[in-house]
């Protein structure tokens, strides 16, 4: 009776046993099976799913209008759908998203601006900040998102006051963290 | 038998081939154990401990008050036996190994930990313009008894746009040695009404990676 070793089930030959060819054939391709399952888990933490879009030129929101952004360029996605407004999920995980947006229009006066990361339609992430008129908003928005597959990320963003449209330029990120 | 390369494997000398069988156990085992450990490492990289804390309904926070027990579900965690929720008072803490006073703690990895948290955040009556929206994440070592990291958003209100919302992400390095609790913490200004924190909330702790790795070939 051969026996095997304990995580990978290495075959090996016992006292006694005739050796033959076989025999290290099959410790071979035993040794290789491990390997493959070692490199498909090295494959998995060099080939995370993540992705990035671009908006830029910017993005006319008018005064009130919460409008979701529409990137104009992917700068990379991999394991993970891009779209024209974010992405779409392939692997089920948890996912760390972030939003940087920039409104550098002058406008007369300003109330608030704000940034949201959805998920499938719902607000899941925001910040709205307060009044200044003075041109250049930054504003960045992010965290840990569980997602399963087929669920869709997108952003939009939304401000009041007197004069624009303001033009908004945006970058936004998704990035597998774990799974779930 | 002769030692090759650096991970303890070997191979047999012409004196050894009547025990080819033991030999090949032996390397079997050593590539296993080899093996094994490499996975476990990458599999630790691709399920890092994480967990994240909800709030599944509306939580209100009466006038000029704070709240440090919003976040009180949790909607993930991978790590249980090291992520867990400790009710001191009318706080809810985040703990991440053992509180101080454990014979043997739980110890979580040392290294460089990210925190986060989002309140999206309503008046349930009058609201008071110019008030603030604040959330703070507060990050305490049982040991030390103390504060050893503290950050926070805030923003004030507007009745347009609504909900006020704030959004706090931060890194810390912690040592592992010994337990640390971390609490996330919602207040406001307003005076003529209470504020809701809208449900679905997420507090959250995720393990970045060592910063000390010593690799000894």
């Amino acid at each position: 009776m051969p026996g095997f070793t304990p995580n990978f089930a290495i075959e090996y030959p016992c006292a006694g046993e005739v050796i033959d060819a076989a025999v290290f054939q099959t410790f071979a391709d035993d040794v290789e099976a491990a390997l493959a399952q070692v490199d498909a888990a090295n494959a998995a933490v060099l080939q995370r799913p993540r992705g990035q879009k671009l908006l830029d030129p910017g993005q006319s929101i008018a005064t009130t209008v919460l409008t979701t952004l529409n990137y104009t360029s992917t700068v990379y996605a991999t394991g993970i759908t891009d779209t024209a407004t974010g992405f779409t999920i392939v692997s089920d995980g948890v996912y760390m998203v972030t939003l940087q947006c920039l409104d550098f229009t002058l406008v007369a006066s300003n109330d608030y601006w704000s940034a949201r990361i959805l998920r499938t339609g719902t607000t899941v992430y925001q910040r709205k900040l307060f009044a200044n008129t003075t041109p250049q908003h930054h504003m960045n928005v992010g965290g840990l998102l569980t997602c399963v597959a087929g669920d869709t990320l997108s952003s939009q963003y939304q401000w009041q006051g007197g004069g624009g449209p303001v033009t908004v330029l945006a970058r936004f990120s998704a990035s597998k963290v774990c799974d779930l | 038998m002769q030692t090759i390369g650096n991970h303890g494997l070997f191979c047999p000398d012409p004196q050894d081939y009547a025990a080819v069988a033991l030999y090949m156990q032996a390397l079997g085992e050593q590539i296993d154990a080899e093996l094994a450990e490499q996975l476990a490492a990458l599999e630790g990289f691709l399920s890092r401990p994480t967990a994240i804390l909800t709030n599944a309904a509306n939580v209100n926070i009466p006038a000029l008050s704070a709240s440090s027990s919003v976040y009180t579900t949790f909607a993930f965690n991978n790590a249980p036996t090291i992520i867990q929720t400790q009710v001191v008072g009318s706080t809810t803490y985040m703990t991440l190994g053992d509180p101080a006073g454990t014979v043997n703690p739980v110890t979580y990895p040392r290294g460089a930990w990210r925190f986060g948290a989002i309140a999206r955040m309503q008046t349930t009556g009058v609201l008071d313009g110019f008030t603030t929206r604040t959330l703070r994440i507060t990050i305490t070592d049982d040991v030390l008894g103390s504060t050893i990291h503290g950050v926070q958003d805030n923003t004030y209100a507007t009745a347009a746009g609504a909900p006020d919302a704030v959004n706090v992400v931060t890194t810390e390095l912690l040592t592992g040695t010994h337990g640390v609790r971390v609490r996330a913490t919602a207040s406001h200004t307003n005076s003529s009404s209470g504020v809701d924190v809208l449900a679905g909330g997420l507090f959250w702790a995720t393990y970045e990676g060592p910063t000390d790795i010593i690799e000894v070939a």
